[in-house]
């Protein structure tokens, strides 16, 4: 694309033809990078065969269709963006709230108590937020390795605090994995070293795994990276802001967990297993 | 570049976190060791609700004031006063150690049993969380 002379009248097209699709930002750069490409293998190949530039243009567009027609088509084809966002935001805000009301009674022997649902309310319309206009917007990856390389220098420094000045490297990297599930829960719940390391790796994975054929896998993975340690990063900040220990230590769960489901769980997938889910009691219903 | 331009607001925004949460210093906090006796009844009462092993804080005259409150023969070290291990909050950092009769304490009795105080004044208004971590645990 880079080599290619710019087409405004493909430009346009394709920018007027995306605004209107009921797609997710993510899905609509795809869509667009696709077709854009497509007009422009379109249009050398007419002029190969001789055309002018303006004729090919004009036929190119054409040829590719009526705008309203596709908008339409496409809208109905694709599942609509709110209701995948709605799906995918309710199955992870469901798995937040009930972490929040078993985590502190597996892990410490709490008792139920009211705000357990109430602080990860709170907590999960503030991640929602934080995810959806700050970390998710940055999508650019040389802001990813900066904003990286300064959130993990103030986690480490966390780390290094309650080690003091004896952590040596051989501590260090002992928290850096564990398939340990006694090491990977705390009094602080998964607020450990080790939990959100493990927990990158997880998403890291997730990203060789995701088909994706428009950005980069290296891409993809220092942008989910950046994004975790943001939301982590912000959590940790507004749980100073709470008014005892135990909403900070539910706020930062509830940040940590939500970050982490958000690039573990895909709309396709929820659909997959609801179908199987809805196969499974068709047959037993039978 | 247009991804450049759509993530540099939002990614201004983090660093600013970040920024605001490292910490360029040991993030200490200032105390000096108060007495019981310079506290109004309110407070008095507050301390006398705990027991051995009890800790607590509340704000007065402008100061956050700490508090740990021992067995009678026991004392308390404090190690650090400051910014959390966990980055949330502050803590005070103590050990409890046996007291071989060369410090005097303030023995209080309180509701839930005779105990030994120490009073903390710190040299500024700390909002909560504020932790108490035992090093002996």
């Amino acid at each position: 694309m880079s080599t290619q002379e710019s087409i405004k009248q493909f430009d346009d097209y394709i920018k007027r033809l995306v605004r209107d699709l009921h797609l997710e930002e993510e899905e609509k750069r795809e869509v667009e990078e696709e077709w854009t490409q497509h007009l422009y293998d379109h249009y050398s190949s007419l002029q190969k065969q001789g055309l002018e530039k303006s004729e090919a243009i004009q036929s190119v567009l054409e040829q590719f269709g009526d705008m309203q027609m596709i908008q339409t088509e496409v809208n109905q084809s694709y599942p609509s963006a709110i209701k995948s966002h709605i799906q995918k935001e309710s199955v992870i805000g469901v798995l937040c709230i009930i972490a929040s009301l078993i985590g502190p009674m597996i892990l410490i022997g709490a008792y139920f108590q009211p705000y357990f649902i109430s602080a990860s309310l709170i907590a999960l319309v503030f991640a929602y937020l934080v995810h959806r206009f700050i970390a998710k917007r940055q999508s650019d990856w040389r802001l990813s390795v900066i904003g990286l390389i300064a959130i993990y220098v103030f986690f480490f420094q966390l780390f290094k605090r309650m080690y003091g000045s004896s952590l040596s490297l051989d501590q260090y990297g002992a928290h850096l994995f564990t398939l340990d599930w006694n090491r990977l829960t705390g009094s602080g719940g998964l607020f450990e070293f080790v939990t959100i390391h493990m927990m990158w790796y997880v998403i890291i994975a997730m990203q060789f795994i995701t088909i994706n054929n428009y950005t980069p896998t290296w891409k993809r993975i220092l942008n989910s990276s950046f994004q975790y340690w943001a939301m982590l990063l912000i959590g940790v900040f507004l749980a100073m802001f709470q008014s005892s220990g135990e909403w900070s230590v539910l706020f930062i769960n509830v940040f940590i967990l939500y970050a982490f489901l958000q690039h573990t769980i895909s709309i396709k997938g929820i659909t997959i297993f609801s179908q199987k889910v809805s196969r499974m009691f068709y047959r037993q219903s039978l | 570049m247009k991804e450049l331009k759509r993530g540099i607001v939002p990614f201004l925004l983090v660093m600013l976190v970040a920024f605001i949460m490292t910490d360029f210093g040991d993030g200490e906090i200032k105390y000096i060791m108060a007495s019981y006796e310079s506290l109004p009844d309110q407070q008095r009462n507050f301390i006398k609700e705990i027991g051995p092993g009890g800790t607590g804080m509340f704000q007065h005259d402008g100061s956050s004031y700490a508090f740990i409150a021992t067995e009678p023969d026991e004392k308390v070290e404090v190690l650090f006063v400051g910014k959390a291990e966990d980055g949330v909050g502050n803590e005070v950092k103590y050990k409890v150690v046996k007291n071989d009769g060369a410090d005097d304490t303030k023995i209080i009795d309180g509701r839930m049993g005779r105990f030994a105080l120490y009073l903390l004044r710190l040299e500024k208004v700390v909002p909560t969380p504020f932790g108490f971590n035992n090093q002996n645990h």
